[in-house]
């Protein structure tokens, strides 16, 4: 239903790939219908935003992509979700394998008590990786590529507790690049930044899509025109509406996607 | 101290609205109350502390004066001539100390990981709850259960068995009592790992939970969470708790007198009867007729009072360290 009104109004005359293709997901906590119903397709090499307002979802729609509601007892996921057209709920998947491919940047900088080249090595350690020239390449492209290693690359061995928070979130990105994920979940991940560290991870989330299919939550609407490609407007669990950012933010088709961006909501 | 007291002002004084107003008001006296009978109570435990070490070191002078520091490395422990070392003590102190600490930290820690991490809350909970019963116990009925239930299984059981397979080893051969290092050493640990278990537990729990999450969304198995991200983000709390257990284990007397065999004799066997400073004190104490003798006993007090010090000075110097520079090179 959704795919196909976004199809047909996709900006782009080549039908674009599908990476994550969401069907009828519904979470809940104990009685609490969270997610109701949501289904969404979300194209390769591209940046998705999901908006709405505080407590629609958003972070639970997120989480059920890598199988992180797994660790909390009260949530039930119902519903289908495809990496590259494999349910990741299904009973052949490992979640611990799964998650390698799926990286998570979190809403407050959560950088691990460790140095920052430990914490960039965390996730190759815990997949088996032993080379420690391998782990040291990877490591600084990694930082590299989050943009970080000009800042870090003389205190490599000192605690990343004493990054600042814009350094701090984008050791976290570096430390998901690592493990060559397909797809990048982001949790509003500059909403605990200043307004500079802020830019530094909007610009690094757009150099990331060329390589990489991302998924960001944003409060921000104005982020979310700057760093996405596609949008989804969520509330009281449902996906209202999913099309074209610039479209979403110009002519939304729905009167509550309306309302919520011209801000007469609430 | 002083300087602690005058410092918040100093800086109020930077802006000068706020000062003036600060320095008016009553909550300004009430603070400087406050802070002064803070430093009042600090320095009435530097000065018990200080008063403490100045009398073992009075109560122990003539025995100072008179073996040297031969009193340290001396074995000979006889009221009848008058022939006094420390040696045998020290040894069995430090020697089923570090049986108890070794024992109850990995069974302690494992507990807490276990109890955090894994098990489930109607499992955890009953479980917590025993560990607490566990640390109400009297050290007095710990020393009954040693002599009557855990040294006749090991001297019956775990000792053979020990000695069977690993008798090769010095540390297992001899005679076996039932009563002596071992046993006081298991005892010990059994005392002391309700402080480790609750510590390292609620220090665990108190782990953001943020950080788990990291680590099991980059592929890591709850495992692995729990071992590298979670353990070594407390450990600098869980050696504190250690160091606390271990303490403990020094000081602890009447338990170990009940089941340590109460021989001032080193052995390298772990079933030999043993001596540790604390009991030999409160068993002879009460019989020293000559004031050497008295004197000697107030000095393994002062030896005991300085191991104690110095394995909480170095434990704070490795916590510091720790919280300090949590990185290291690969
Ligand atoms: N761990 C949880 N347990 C129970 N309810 C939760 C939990 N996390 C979120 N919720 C509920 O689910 C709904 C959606 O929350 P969330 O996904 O965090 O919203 P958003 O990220 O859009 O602000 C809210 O009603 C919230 O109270
Ligand atoms: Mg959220």
């Amino acid at each position: 239903m959704v795919s196909s009104m976004d199809r047909t109004l996709g900006v782009s005359a080549t039908q674009p790939e599908v990476k994550v293709r969401v069907r009828n997901l519904n979470v809940y906590y104990g009685q609490n219908h969270a997610i109701r119903d949501a289904s969404l397709d979300v194209e390769k090499h591209r940046v998705t935003a999901l908006i709405g307002p505080s407590g629609c979802g958003k972070t639970t729609f997120l989480r059920a992509i890598n199988r992180m509601h797994d660790l909390t007892p009260s949530a039930k996921v119902t519903g289908c979700i495809e990496i590259d057209g494999v349910d990741v709920y299904s009973r052949d998947v490992d979640p611990i394998v799964m998650r390698r491919h799926v990286g998570m940047v979190f809403q407050r900088p959560n950088p691990f008590p460790m140095s920052i080249f430990e914490n960039v090595a965390y996730g190759l350690r815990v997949n088996g990786e032993r080379s420690r020239d391998r782990i040291a390449d990877v490591a600084e492209n990694s930082l590299r590529r989050a943009v970080l290693w000009d800042e870090v690359k003389d205190r490599l061995f000192e605690s990343g507790a004493a990054l600042s928070g814009g350094q701090q979130q984008r050791l976290c990105v570096a430390r998901v690049l690592a493990l060559r994920p397909d797809v990048i979940l982001m949790d509003e991940p500059a909403s605990a930044l200043d307004p500079i560290a802020t830019v530094k991870i909007e610009e690094l989330i757009a150099q990331l899509r060329e390589d990489y299919t991302v998924v960001i939550v944003t409060h921000s609407m104005a982020q979310a025109g700057r760093v996405s490609d596609r949008t989804a407007f969520f509330l009281d669990g449902m996906i209202v509406e999913v099309g074209p950012t610039n479209q979403i933010f110009t002519r939304p088709k729905d009167k509550r996607t309306e309302d919520y961006i011209t801000g007469r909501f609430g | 101290m002083s300087i602690e007291l005058d410092s918040p002002r100093s800086v109020a004084t930077a802006s000068g609205r706020l000062s003036q107003r600060a320095l008016t008001t009553r909550q300004a006296i009430a603070d400087r109350l406050f802070r002064i009978s803070l430093v009042a109570a600090t320095l009435v435990f530097v000065a018990i502390i200080g008063g403490l070490f100045v009398e073992l070191v009075q109560g122990s002078w003539d025995s100072i004066v008179a073996f040297g520091p031969a009193f340290l490395w001396s074995s000979e422990w006889n009221p009848v001539t008058n022939h006094f070392g420390a040696l045998p003590f020290i040894f069995g102190t430090v020697v089923s100390s570090a049986i108890a600490i070794a024992v109850a930290g990995v069974v302690g820690i494992s507990a807490a990981v276990f109890l955090a991490e894994f098990a489930p809350r109607a499992v955890a909970r009953p479980i917590s709850f025993l560990i607490e019963l566990l640390a109400a116990v009297p050290s007095v009925v710990f020393g009954l259960w040693g002599l009557f239930v855990l040294a006749p299984i090991l001297g019956h059981v775990a000792d053979p068995f020990l000695q069977r397979y690993f008798g090769f080893l010095p540390i297992f051969s001899g005679t076996i009592y039932g009563i002596g290092l071992l046993t006081a050493g298991l005892l010990l640990a059994l005392m002391i790992v309700p402080t480790v278990a609750a510590i390292a537990r609620d220090l665990i729990l108190a782990v953001p939970n943020e950080l788990r999450e990291a680590s099991i969304s980059l592929g890591a198995t709850r495992w692995e969470t729990a071992t590298r991200v979670v353990l070594p983000s407390a450990r600098a709390g869980i050696l504190g708790a250690c160091v606390l257990a271990l303490g403990r284990a020094l000081g602890e007397t009447i338990a170990v007198t009940m089941v340590i065999g109460n021989r001032p004799a080193i052995s390298a066997s772990l079933f030999a009867p043993a001596y540790t400073l604390s009991s030999v004190i409160a068993n002879e104490f009460t019989e020293a007729t000559s004031s050497l003798y008295l004197s000697a006993l107030l000095e393994l007090g002062l030896i005991l009072f300085i191991i104690s010090v110095a394995v909480n000075g170095i434990a704070r110097l490795m916590m510091w360290s720790m919280l300090r520079a949590q990185g290291r090179r690969p």
